[in-house]
């Protein structure tokens, strides 16, 4: 049953891809601002780098919310969808449709981004692009779940686009504090399991309780 | 406290505590004052919605049929 | 255990929440308002001035601080209580409570803020510090104002009110987690937190105690006034607000 309603929501996205990319291309053009804001010297860059690319790849992630529920709630398929399976099952191709389309392509740009904010500046390997790498991989999906919440209940609202944004940040800042530490510690030398670890938990408790608050809102929304 | 003088200035520390306790008094008079003039227009509204001609009134009830009814 | 039940059940009633709240309006006001006029008595006057950290006279903030803080608090997660009470038992009366606590907690939070940064001018040195409880608080406000904006941009009450309490509810599962994280990443990079309590002198219990009293007194009188303008809000239409209005009814729900 997922299977089939996450076909359906890959299939109207490969309609709008554009509309995926965007995000993506904001995602790289936001990092690339600081070196000029800041300094374009690599120790400065590199002490900035996590911050800045875990604050990038959030926000990019709550730009591209809005497509992914936006035309089927105003099209009246979101109604449909819901007559047909359960509002939990909804939520979830919603969510996997969202992190595969956008999160997972934050991951695999993300190196570049660690090229360009010198993340390995003085060390002889990659082994810092690779704990970003992870970091985003355990953080974005928790990103998805909880804006799946945020977007859910903001479906019906008047005003949205910038709504959810302060709905859902707050909820974010617990997962940005351990993305971002996750590589610093790797950048200062030290163990980064302990973040990763609080990273997994968190994906884990998001996953037990947003699909079905998700669900709950989305009913709500269209009811 | 020993004297008025030391209850005015607090040490030399006067405008910090009377800045916090003026600002929790302004905010909680702001929010009693806010309240009660909510009631008191809805009070008002509901007032002149019992004066006005009944035809008048049946047919705005029809008109407002509220969802969350 | 029946009629604790049924008072439950009676309660969802508008009418009957509106008079109850309008019997008991006074009382909470008279004691808020005795309560207060001895906390204040004792906070400003009749107490001590710190002398072993050097606080001084800055103590006296702590009898505004310390309640407000609380109260932002418990109110979030008394509006999270009404939101799961209303969701599950579908009780309009609940979220009705939920928006009429908002305003008030979102306001103890901000004064919690506000005598939070004017006490850590003087003590700290220093206005603001990502301290772990100062930006706890001030996330939490956020969570107040986002749960007020949402409800605002519903123009359909009842999905406002379901919408607002699944934030609600969202919200508070939230909130340890985040004050968790903020203390961890705060001592990541400070080492130590401003605000570290000892033990408090029992000079500064009877303060503390009076004024916490009459700030959560102070606290629910001002929820029913929000509450009671909330259930004519949604009851407009009804003939018993007309006859309230037009004090027709025998009964006088004023206060």
């Amino acid at each position: 049953m997922i299977l089939t309603l996450l076909k359906r929501e890959l299939k109207v996205a490969r309609r709008n891809w554009i509309g995926l990319a965007i995000p993506l291309l904001f995602f790289i053009i936001v990092v690339s601002l600081f070196p000029f804001a800041v300094s374009p010297e690599a120790p400065v860059l590199q002490k900035l780098a996590p911050g800045v690319i875990w604050v990038a790849a959030l926000l990019a992630m709550l730009l591209s919310l809005e497509q992914f529920y936006r035309s089927d709630y105003q099209d009246g398929s979101l109604e449909q969808l819901l007559l047909m399976s359960s509002p939990t099952s909804v939520a979830i191709s919603k969510i996997l449709a969202h992190w595969l389309l956008t999160g997972l392509p934050l991951v695999i740009l993300s190196p570049l981004l660690a090229v360009l904010m010198q993340i390995n500046y003085g060390s002889a390997g990659s082994s810092h692009t690779w704990v970003l790498m992870l970091s985003l991989v355990l953080g974005t999906p928790t990103l998805c779940l909880l804006g799946a919440v945020g977007m859910s209940l903001t479906l019906a609202a008047s005003r949205n686009g910038l709504l959810v944004s302060i709905l859902i940040i707050p909820l974010y800042v617990p997962i940005l504090i351990f993305g971002a530490s996750t590589v610093t510690a790797s950048l200062e030398n030290m163990r980064y399991n302990g973040e990763l670890a609080i990273l997994g938990a968190f994906l884990l408790i998001a996953i037990v309780f947003a699909p079905f608050a998700s669900g709950r809102a989305l009913k709500i929304s269209v009811g | 406290m020993s004297s008025w003088h030391e209850f005015i200035f607090m040490g030399k520390h006067g405008a910090y505590v009377w800045s916090s306790y003026l600002m929790t008094l302004i905010v909680l008079l702001g929010l009693f004052i806010g309240f009660r003039m909510m009631l008191k227009s809805l009070k008002q509204k509901a007032q002149q919605e019992a004066k006005a001609p009944s035809g008048e009134r049946t047919k705005a009830r029809k008109l407002k049929v509220s969802p969350t009814e | 255990m029946a009629n604790a039940w049924r008072w439950f059940h009676q309660l969802g009633s508008p009418k009957y929440l509106f008079q109850k709240t309008g019997q008991w309006l006074p009382w909470i006001w008279g004691a808020t308002l005795i309560l207060l006029a001895v906390g204040l008595y004792y906070s400003l006057w009749a107490s001590p001035i710190e002398v072993r950290q050097g606080q001084g006279h800055t103590v006296r903030i702590m009898y505004v601080h310390v309640p407000a803080a609380a109260l932002s608090m418990i109110a979030y997660i008394a509006m999270a209580i009404a939101a799961t009470v209303g969701l599950v038992w579908k009780m309009k009366m609940a979220f009705a409570a939920v928006r009429s606590i908002a305003p008030v907690g979102a306001a103890m939070t901000f004064l919690a803020l506000f005598t939070g940064s004017v006490w850590g001018k003087p003590t700290w040195g220093t206005w603001w510090e990502w301290d772990a409880r100062m930006t706890s608080e001030l996330l939490l406000l956020f969570l107040y104002l986002g749960y007020i904006a949402l409800h605002a941009s519903f123009s359909d009450r009842s999905k406002a009110d379901k919408a607002g309490a699944i934030l609600a509810i969202v919200g508070v599962i939230n909130i340890p987690i985040i004050y968790l994280s903020v203390k961890w990443w705060n001592t990541l990079h400070q080492g130590y937190s401003v605000t570290e309590e000892g033990a408090l002198d029992p000079a500064f219990q009877t303060p503390l105690f009076l004024m916490l009293g009459a700030m959560y007194l102070l606290f629910a009188a001002l929820v029913i006034m929000r509450l009671r303008a909330e259930i004519i809000l949604r009851n407009q239409k009804a003939r018993w607000v007309t006859e309230w209005a037009t004090g027709q009814s025998t009964e006088r729900g004023d206060a």
